[in-house]
């Protein structure tokens, strides 16, 4: 019966019953056609619960015990439940927050890239197994390999394997020596000892877990428990053959190193992981040297590889309650590696009725669905057709019976065929014909995970007796045929997808020493001809050649050097496809990835590579490999973009499409016009950005420097206009001072006049160096009347350079011949502390002088003596309290140069009673002082303004004391700031009406714009 | 060549240097500015040391606690120890105390004179300048001073557009008020301008012209 190629490969009607009950189909629960049962079965089992009747919400999720290798508590507080009528513990929204102590299992997922979560499935349990007690897993085949392959004898046209090209214009790359893999990539797929021994350690507990251990066929290499691990059903399942069944060898292992923690964070641990790793591939190492033939089967034990198995399975232990699944409770309890729906389901494949099993073995689930008692044969089992198929009479075996799928298999494996060896080569271990089993030639369905038909359809031993079996009992995979599987031999299982990188890291480097039995295995009498196994590597993404399968001799030889390892890592061999579903949820690679950033730990989830679609997969290799190829070399040493890796070099001969040379030099770089257009734009772009650089940089320089036309015209006219009268009088339009006194002036003289002498008269010079061009002349003046009064002028002053200035023209004005020969006191010049005080300067401004006015006052006791009793060289001034005691009935000279000043002293030194103030300042401060004494007259005598009034004053009261020249001069310098300030004056007008001028137009032209 | 002539010259070469600004910023120009702010910042400090600290310390902490006024000048001393820890981050908090006793009493005392001083006083001359002789002059200050304070005022009205506006009334008082602020500012940078140009006469006189032996 040849093989229905239109029908699809996954038919639910091949399921086992059970599957099809719980809703398990590949059609989805609405495709069942279950009869006979009396089960609506498009519901699931727990559909009928009542929510009253459901079970409380567990604190932690009922997991088996060997999950639990830590501790993982799961809080569901903030969890939605989704429907009532689903218990609770299934009901996930959302992610449940995990504690998780303990050890974590798959080390890989420490070490591997993370990739993104998967909303669609909120993983929510995370096992902890550990190494010792992890279910086997299988062994085989990684579970990111599920996708079928087309068959090898027709090419598959690279386009098939690239559906989305992202980067057509890479090159696909050859794969790199697993010595310059990244860390990570050592880390995902270097095995471990402690792999090795929890995929050999036995499983635990029964029941459904059991049955998806078994499933996986993880205990295969122990023959005492295999036949018992594989299902009846699947037993039955297999196609007969006359091959002996090897003997499953022994190897001398080892002693295992220490178990691997993943959950480290230590480097060193890191790295002697990956050490051991290496040793275990080591060429040299005599534990991996296996051969499969019977006769020498201490050559030829997998054990070698997984480890130690203990020498019987161990006692049964009885699983609490708690750590099963509610809707596992109700199932009758089982003993390890009795299996108890499968030898059910075995003994009705062998004519059994249901009536004759025990109690116990049959769940209650199937009872309900079993045949009424009496009823037998497969005919009787109405409830359960697939079980028809499964009959392992040969007779059952028939046209008719058999189900279609199945069908080729037997056509090829007839009992009547000899149980002559074949090479592999002529014919595979599997036995199958690859010309007569074709499922599927040249077709890619990428909807198909797993190619059951494949693992089914290898052959199986007889269990324990280890004859061959002309029938079709069903036979346990042996270890060639888990090397077959490895090794890529399998033309079935060859068929499968690999992914690359899975492949080339997760086996080991090629041992000249790893000898698999192969096809000596079923050839005693040539063992002396082991078959060197083949790595076969999965297809590249990148390589579109290697999309399709060659024969080996058209293998191309790199290929050949991939590594080969029989032992897949732990992560990988937790996750089979078979599993219920909740334990597929329950993937440990699903556990979050620990990362300890500056002391912040962050739980980074992780999914396994499956779960992303073919194009992103592919494209996620791509971009492994793209990153890979930027080396650092490649960065320019110069230019813009120096040191950066991977960038456009630029073209030494630009070349365009248009004129391709018919011949191409070698290191001629050809770019196309848009490549040109993109380099020429980065190019002005880097233009730009230099230009604009360097226009900064000489507006700099140029600010720096700049001679100012209009700027140096103005200086020029005003040093010209302002020095002419120095040296003529043809420019002396101003009028001159007025030469009767004023009323401001009249009251200033009165007060000078009513000095008495020897008073001392508080003068504060309140203006520094800068002021003393137009304060000098008034300060003199001042200074001279108070002198000739016989007064002693006690100076005073807030700013540390006018007390400083003041000392200074003091000492000038004390030492003048003149001044002393105009204060009738010659060779007599006026000495400090003695003649006048210049006291420490005041500090903090209007509290300095709040300090004097009660130091004059005596309000406090302190600042008189503190602000009197020492002069601005730090030395006794000399006044004592009389002196002091004085002040308050002569009048207070301020020489202000700014506004402030005025203001200061007008504000601080008042008193009720006082004696008035004399405002003796700038020209920038006479609006302030006449404003005080405009509006206080009883408090306030002045002011005199700088030069102008200086210039009255000295020419008023001054004149016989003072020499023609300093008249004159004063005349000069009236004459001189009156021209200038003319001058500024017609400057300022310009400046302004040039100003306005421009701004008029301004606005018309935006005017004349808008209206545009 | 005597020391005032020394200083007469190197008077004159500063100036020089200071006014070699209008051919822009240059070295020279720099370097006389520097050596001005050094000399006064240095003199400054001597200053302050030598006729204020000094003195303070003599008259109040010498002889210590048998000085009867060594409590009252440990209080400067203290603020300024308090003033010192501004310096370290770590202790600046200790330094706000001294530096709000300083702050404090600034403003007590300026805001007291300020009262007392000006805003009272002013006020009243103000009031008195309505005279039958002065009748204009204190007008226009009443009505200077008032439309000033007008326009400052910020309060308008929201129409429905969402505009604000004042008030006509408000806004023409404002606009002389504005008036009256550009002439009071236009008066008082023409009065520094004359202030200026005095000094500079004055720097002519005495800086540069003195070297002709006028």
């Amino acid at each position: 019966m040849m093989f229905d190629e239109n029908r699809p490969l996954f038919d639910d009607e091949d399921l086992p019953g059970w599957l099809k009950e719980g809703g398990i189909t590949y059609r989805g629960k609405e495709a069942v056609k279950f009869s006979g049962s009396g089960v609506d079965f498009a519901k699931p089992p727990w559909a009928d619960v009542r929510p009253e009747e459901m079970p409380p919400r567990a604190d932690a999720v009922q997991v088996p015990d060997w999950m639990h290798a830590g501790e993982v508590h799961i809080d569901y507080s903030d969890v939605t439940p989704i429907d009532p009528q689903v218990p609770t513990w299934m009901q996930i929204e959302g992610k449940p927050t995990v504690t998780q102590s303990g050890r974590l299992l798959p080390r890989s997922a420490q070490l591997r890239p993370l990739p993104p979560p998967d909303p669609e499935h909120p993983a929510p349990v995370i096992p902890v197994p550990t190494p010792e007690d992890a279910p086997p897993a299988e062994p085989t085949v990684p579970y990111e390999s599920r996708e079928p392959l087309p068959d090898p004898a027709i090419p598959i046209p690279p386009e098939i394997y690239d559906p989305i090209d992202v980067f057509p214009d890479v090159q696909p790359l050859e794969p790199e020596p697993e010595a310059e893999l990244p860390l990570e990539l050592q880390g995902d797929f270097t095995p471990a000892p402690a792999d090795l021994d929890w995929l050999n350690a036995p499983a635990q507990g029964s029941t459904s877990d059991d049955f998806a251990q078994e499933l996986q066929f993880n205990d295969l290499d122990n023959p005492e428990t295999t036949s018992e691990a594989v299902p009846d059903w699947l037993r039955s399942d297999a196609p007969s053959h006359t091959y002996s069944t090897p003997t499953p060898p022994e190897v001398s292992m080892p002693e295992p190193a220490a178990p691997l923690s993943g959950n480290t964070d230590n480097d060193d641990d890191f790295r002697a992981l990956f050490d051991q790793g290496d040793d275990l591939f080591e060429p040299s190492d005599a534990s991996l040297e296996l051969s499969s033939t019977p006769d020498q089967p201490d050559d030829l034990n997998l054990d070698s590889l997984l480890g130690d198995l203990p020498a019987a399975p161990p006692a049964p232990v009885a699983r609490p309650a708690a750590d099963l699944p509610d809707w596992m409770r109700d199932l009758p309890p089982v003993q390890p590696n009795e299996p108890v729906t499968d030898d059910f389901l075995a003994s009705l494949s062998e004519g059994g009725a249901v009536g004759d099993l025990a109690p116990g073995d049959l769940p209650d689930w199937m009872r309900a669905a079993a045949p009424p008692e009496g009823a037998s044969g497969a005919t009787d089992l109405s409830g359960l057709d697939f079980l028809n198929d499964l009959s392992t009479s040969e007779e059952s075996a028939q046209s008719g019976n058999v189900p279609d799928w199945l069908s080729g298999v037997q056509d090829v494996y007839t009992p009547d065929q000899p149980a002559t060896p074949v090479s592999p080569s002529a014919f595979p271990a599997t036995g199958i014909q690859p010309g007569k089993f074709q499922p599927r030639t040249g077709k890619r369905d990428t909807s198909e995970s797993v190619d059951i038909d494949a693992l089914l359809s290898l052959p199986l031993s007889s269990g324990e007796s280890g004859a061959p079996s002309p029938t079709s009992a069903p036979r346990e995979l042996t270890p060639y045929d888990l090397a077959q599987i490895v090794s890529g031999e399998s033309e079935r299982l060859d068929e499968v997808s690999f992914d690359d990188t899975t492949i080339d890291e997760a086996m080991g480097p090629p041992s000249d020493e790893f000898k698999f039995g192969g096809a000596e295995a079923f050839a005693p009498e040539e063992p002396e001809a082991p078959a060197p196994v083949e790595p076969t590597t999965a297809p590249s993404l990148l390589n579109r050649s290697s999309g399709r399968k060659l024969p080996a001799a058209e293998r191309p030889p790199e290929r050949k050097s991939a590594p080969v390892s029989p032992v897949p890592s732990p992560d990988e061999a937790t996750i089979v496809e078979d599993l219920p579903d909740f334990v597929e949820e329950m993937r440990p690679d699903g556990a979050p990835v620990e990362m300890n950033i500056s002391g912040v730990q962050i739980d980074v989830p992780e999914s396994p590579i499956t779960t992303l679609s073919d194009p992103l997969r592919q494209l996620r290799e791509r971009s492994r490999q793209v990153g890979k190829t930027v080396a650092e070399d490649d960065a320019p040493a110069e230019g813009a973009l120096a040191e950066i890796p991977g960038v456009i070099a630029q073209s030494a001969v630009p070349v365009s499409a248009a004129a391709v040379p018919a011949q191409i030099a070698p290191g001629t770089v050809l770019i196309s016009d848009l490549d040109r257009r993109r380099i020429r734009t980065l190019q002005n772009l880097l233009e730009v950005e230099d230009e604009a650089e360097k226009v900064v940089q000489k507006a700099r320089r140029r600010a720096r420097r700049t001679f100012r036309l209009d700027r140096m015209f103005i200086a020029v006219m005003l040093f010209a206009v302002i020095s002419v009268p120095f040296f003529t009088d043809v420019a002396n339009i101003m009028i001159p001072p007025n030469t009767a006194p004023t009323a401001e002036q009249q009251s200033v003289f009165a007060a000078m006049d009513a000095l008495p002498a020897g008073q001392p008269i508080l003068v504060a010079f309140e203006y520094s160096p800068a002021g003393s061009g137009e304060l000098d002349d008034l300060a003199r003046v001042l200074l001279r009347d108070i002198f000739r009064k016989g007064a002693k002028p006690v100076i005073v002053s807030t700013n540390a350079i006018g007390a400083m200035h003041a000392q200074s023209l003091l000492a000038v004005f004390g030492n003048n011949p003149a001044e002393l020969a105009a204060l009738n006191r010659a060779n007599q010049p006026l000495l400090a502390r003695q003649d006048y005080y210049v006291l420490a300067y005041l500090p903090a401004g209007a509290t300095g002088v709040r300090a004097i006015l009660n130091g004059v006052y005596n309000l406090t006791a302190l600042d008189r003596t503190a602000q009197f009793g020492t002069d601005i060289e730090g030395k006794p001034s000399g006044l004592n309290d009389a002196a002091v005691e004085s002040l308050q009935r002569a009048p207070v000279i301020v020489l202000a140069e700014t506004a402030d000043e005025v203001r200061i002293w007008a504000e601080q030194y008042r008193r009720p009673g006082i004696q008035k103030m004399l405002f003796a300042g700038s020209v920038a401060a006479d609006a302030a002082a006449r404003t005080y004494t405009a509006s206080q007259p009883a408090s306030y005598i002045g002011p005199l303004v700088g030069l102008r009034d200086a210039t009255t004053y000295r020419k008023l009261r001054q004149a016989n004391g003072a020499t023609p020249g300093e008249i004159a001069l004063l005349d000069q310098r009236w004459q001189s700031t009156g021209l200038g300030a003319l001058l500024a004056g017609i400057f300022i007008l310009l400046g302004a009406a040039f100003s306005m001028i421009g701004a008029i137009r301004q606005r018309n032209r935006v005017k004349q714009e808008t209206n545009r | 060549l005597n020391g005032q002539l020394i200083a007469t010259y190197v008077a004159a070469v500063f100036t020089i240097m200071v006014f070699s600004y209008i051919l822009g910023d240059n070295f020279l120009y720099r370097i006389a500015v520097h050596l001005f702010i050094g000399a006064a910042a240095a003199y400054i400090a001597i200053v302050s040391v030598e006729s204020v600290l000094i003195p303070w310390v003599r008259l109040t902490l010498e002889g210590g606690f048998g000085n009867p006024l060594f409590a009252i000048g440990m209080i400067p001393i203290l603020i300024g120890v308090l003033l010192l820890f501004k310096t370290s981050p770590r202790f600046s908090r200790f330094g706000n105390i001294g530096l709000a006793v300083v702050m404090g009493v600034g403003a007590a005392v300026a805001m007291w004179g300020a009262v007392a001083g000006t805003l009272i006083p002013v006020a009243g001359g103000v009031a008195r300048s309505f005279t039958p002789g002065n009748a204009i002059d204190g007008f226009i200050i009443l009505f200077g001073t008032i439309a000033v304070l007008v326009y400052f005022t910020y309060v308008g009205r929201r129409r429905p557009s969402g505009v604000v506006e004042q008030p006509l009334p408000i806004r023409a008082v404002g606009l002389i008020g504005r008036g009256v602020v550009v002439i009071t500012l236009g008066a008082t940078y023409a009065l520094v301008i004359l202030s200026a140009l005095t000094v500079f006469t004055g720097v002519l006189v005495n800086r540069l012209l003195i070297l002709r032996g006028g």
